[in-house]
């Protein structure tokens, strides 16, 4: 009764603080600056008019083509993401044409070409058209923001460089405008390249003219332009057809991954990776939850012993009720925040329809396994571990400066694995995870990331009752610091002044 | 008699090699303002934590409301800690219903008696206003309505004049005269005599840890033996000697203080200022003051700051 007066207690003092609000409201915020700031990239970027003069006449076609290409796979993307994000919002598979069904892997040569030939993206809105409800939106086709103009009329193009880059500084710095007709859109010349006549891998330099340095776009696409044109060159005077460079280059080693200890031979699926992510995130999350949830235990302590308030409240419930209002009360906290956002995740997809899938999803990963549970059997047995020491610590302190002696050293060794996990995931079975899982205060990260790994039983038995004694030790003699703490006042906590709490029983 | 409220037995607590309490027994019965005197340090705190439950006794009983474990009838017993606090953050409203709900108030219940306290009080206004944004003499109000929202029958207030001014010092003594009035048994703590002798009943004087004196003011006084004031420009040290005075201490100023054997006559002791040569400014018997009393029992020197809040 009176203990959940007191987690109704901690709780509420934490969460409808104008802090907190601002807290929940920070990630959808960031997230919706983040999609604006995309969006308003995409939209206001502007059209870059860039002219060659090339002075060996050889490389305007290849810089043409590396244009198109990059603007091909512009589209694609575009329209790759459109059709995934119809299909999951709509649960379903749509039929289309080859060149026009997404493709997890990097964008090959092969698919650039068949989409363009099949049409670009107004075919493929053309295709898919039919299978949605009326009044779907098509998906637009990116802007296409690089042009290569002819250069203006006033600029030699013939004889020394130098002239000519002379003759375009006007235009490139703003004094002159482009002829209307020319550029459309753009009424600046963005850059200039300059290539002359022994341009060469080992010849003399082309030059590239802008203003702009930042915007390094052009500058690559050109680049790669060049580089590919020298390249091909090279293969041609090694004796290597065009063609055979090129379907050489496609080549791309079929891979396909399959988990051993899972039953069929499919290829690994959704429900390996989570189960390899799963408990990946839990640690983490335990992770953050302790270093945050810490830092409320410890004022929360702090305030009700420096305020004296914590007499008035043991004149009304034992020691040990409120140390469990306090764990309880402030884990609630600690998991509002991810509970209200995968509230709001679902609300959406419920909103989009894919709230069916999502649940098969997420039903399968948490029920699919015995192990899952488990998982977070770790999670609350540390963080009531690590909760009750920042309990302690608080309990010896008589203001927030005092504890900080004693959490920065806790902060270290908590995060000290940090740095191992990664080697934990790869060799889940090495020496460092083995080392990792009997000391226990990184047993419960450890367990964690083995656990689906062909961790020996013995070892997870072992390791899993001794942390659950040393627990359960940690528990007994913070209680003892907590109990005998709160009521006595004094400076910073000392190593000396914990054991002489821990050893006194009331 | 009717059964007490509250006992000690032989009660003792030690922290480690310090003896805090040392075999104190008092009893405290239904319905009296029972005022609980003693130096810093005397072990007052610490005995008032006995009663609450908050450390238990290294050895000894300690009885609350007819039950060995006070933790049983907590609910029964408010307790107003020395050094106050409450949340910052809370409201006055807030508090006074949250503490009384983890005594056990139902909800609804709590809300209605923190508004009538806070109203009755002359608080009403401030009800949703946060404790941070409350004057000190308001906070320790609302502290003390906190204490007494789940109506206990037996109050417990360690210190609870320090740090109020006198008008709120006399707010706080009325009430407590009015929480007598409605039949509740109240213990406080203090080292401010002057409010002791005008509120309580009886007294318990500890001193070390140990218990010096337990009773009324009256019997401190007969135990204490008659006394006479003087108030003379000149030395009484001739005095000395006369039968009937036992010994001459002065009170400072050209008052002094004549304590008397067992059935002196005071003519006598008049005739004799007149005969020594002794001016007379003023004669008469005199109630020996509880803070006298006190330094008296308790053997105490008086300590600077017990001094300056006497005063």
């Amino acid at each position: 009764m009176a203990l959940w007066q007191l987690i109704a207690q901690e709780y509420r003092k934490y969460v409808l603080t104008r802090g907190f609000l601002l807290f929940l409201l920070i990630i959808p915020v960031s997230a919706l600056f983040g999609v604006a700031a995309g969006y308003l990239n995409a939209v206001s970027q502007p059209v870059r008019a860039f002219t060659v003069i090339d002075q060996t006449g050889r490389y305007g076609a290849e810089i043409d083509q590396v244009i198109e290409n990059r603007r091909v796979r512009r589209e694609i993307e575009t329209w790759d993401a459109y059709v995934t994000g119809l299909e999951a919002v709509r649960d379903r598979e749509f039929d289309l044409p080859e060149a026009f069904r997404p493709t997890e892997d990097d964008l090959t040569l092969d698919r650039r070409a068949a989409f363009a030939e099949a049409g670009g993206i107004e075919a493929a809105n053309a295709a898919i058209a039919e299978q949605l409800p009326p009044g779907t939106p098509p998906a637009e086709a990116p802007r296409h923001t690089l042009r290569r103009i002819e250069p203006p009329a006033d600029v030699p193009l013939s004889g020394d460089l130098a002239a000519a880059a002379a003759a375009l500084r006007p235009y490139l710095n703003g004094e002159r405008q482009l002829p209307a007709n020319e550029a459309e859109d753009a009424s600046q010349l963005f850059a200039a390249l300059l290539i002359p006549a022994d341009f060469d891998a080992d010849g003399e330099d082309a030059q590239f003219w802008t203003t702009n340095l930042a915007d390094v776009d052009l500058r690559e696409a050109l680049r790669e332009a060049l580089t590919s044109a020298l390249k091909r060159s090279a293969y041609a005077e090694q004796g290597l057809p065009a063609d055979a460079v090129a379907e050489i280059e496609m080549i791309d080693a079929p891979l396909a991954t399959y988990k051993s200890d899972s039953e069929g031979d499919e290829e690994a699926g959704f429900a390996e990776f989570a189960a390899l992510y799963i408990p990946l995130a839990l640690a983490y999350l335990l992770l953050v939850m302790i270093m945050s949830v810490g830092g409320m235990l410890l004022t929360s302590t702090v305030e009700e012993k420096s305020n004296k308030i914590v007499e008035v409240l043991l004149s009304s419930v034992s020691a040990g009720e409120l140390m469990a209002g306090k764990l309880i009360g402030l884990a609630l906290v600690g998991v509002t925040a991810p509970v209200l956002f995968l509230l709001a995740g679902f609300a959406g997809l419920t909103l989009f329809g894919g709230a069916d899938e999502a649940v098969v999803a997420i039903r399968d990963v948490l029920f699919g396994s015995p192990l899952v549970p488990l998982f977070f059997f770790y999670f609350v047995v540390g963080y009531v571990m690590f909760a009750s020491l920042y309990l302690a610590v608080g309990a010896m302190s008589s203001s927030i400066q005092d504890a900080q002696s004693f959490v920065g050293p806790m902060t270290i060794v908590l995060i000290l694995p940090l740095p191992f996990l990664q080697q934990v995931v790869q060799d889940p079975n090495g020496l460092v995870a083995r080392i990792l899982t009997w000391i226990p205060i990184y047993t419960p990260y450890a367990v964690m990331m083995r656990i689906n790994q062909g961790l020996p039983l013995w070892e997870l038995l072992g390791a899993t009752l001794l942390l659950v004694a040393f627990t359960g030790v940690i528990l007994f003699f913070m209680g003892r610091i907590y109990r005998n703490g709160v009521l006595s006042s004094g400076g910073a906590p000392k190593l000396k002044d914990a054991v002489r709490l821990a050893s006194t029983s009331a | 008699m009717t059964e007490p409220v509250l006992s000690l037995e032989h009660a003792t607590r030690r922290y480690g090699g310090f003896t805090a309490v040392d075999d104190l027994s008092f009893a405290v019965r239904p319905g009296e303002i029972y005022g609980f005197l003693g130096q810093n340090g005397a072990g007052k705190t610490t005995t008032l934590r006995m009663i609450m439950d908050i450390v238990p006794p290294t050895s000894g009983t300690v009885r609350v409301l007819g039950s060995t474990s006070p933790r049983n009838v907590r609910r029964r017993v408010g307790y107003l800690p020395e050094e106050r606090g409450l949340y910052r953050k809370m409201k006055a409203a807030d508090s006074i219903a949250y503490f009384a709900r983890l005594k056990g108030v139902p909800r609804a219940e709590a809300r209605s008696r923190a508004d009538a306290l806070l109203e009755r009080f002359g608080l009403g206004e401030f009800r949703k206003t946060k404790i941070e944004a409350l004057s000190k003499g308001m906070a320790q109000k609302v502290q003390l309505l906190s204490v007494i929202a789940h109506e206990p029958e037996l109050l417990i207030l360690d210190e609870p004049f320090s740090g109020l001014d006198p008008v709120n010092q006399q707010l706080l003594e009325d009430m407590i005269g009015e929480l007598r009035a409605g039949g509740r048994t109240i213990v406080f703590s203090t080292h401010v005599m002057e409010h002791a002798e005008r509120l309580c009943d009886r007294f318990l004087m500890i001193a070390h840890g140990k218990k010096v004196f337990e009773g009324t003011l009256a019997e401190a006084r007969a135990l204490d033996g008659e006394r006479l004031v003087l108030v003379t420009p000149d030395d009484p040290a001739p005095l000395r000697g006369v039968p009937g005075i036992a010994s001459i201490a002065p009170l400072g100023g050209e008052r002094f203080a004549l304590l008397l054997n067992e059935g002196a006559d005071s003519q006598a002791i008049l005739a004799a200022c007149l005969q020594h040569g002794v001016t007379v400014n003023g004669f008469g018997a005199d109630a020996t003051s509880l803070h006298e009393l006190f330094f008296r029992f308790a053997g105490a020197s008086p300590a600077p700051d017990v001094q300056r809040e006497a005063a």
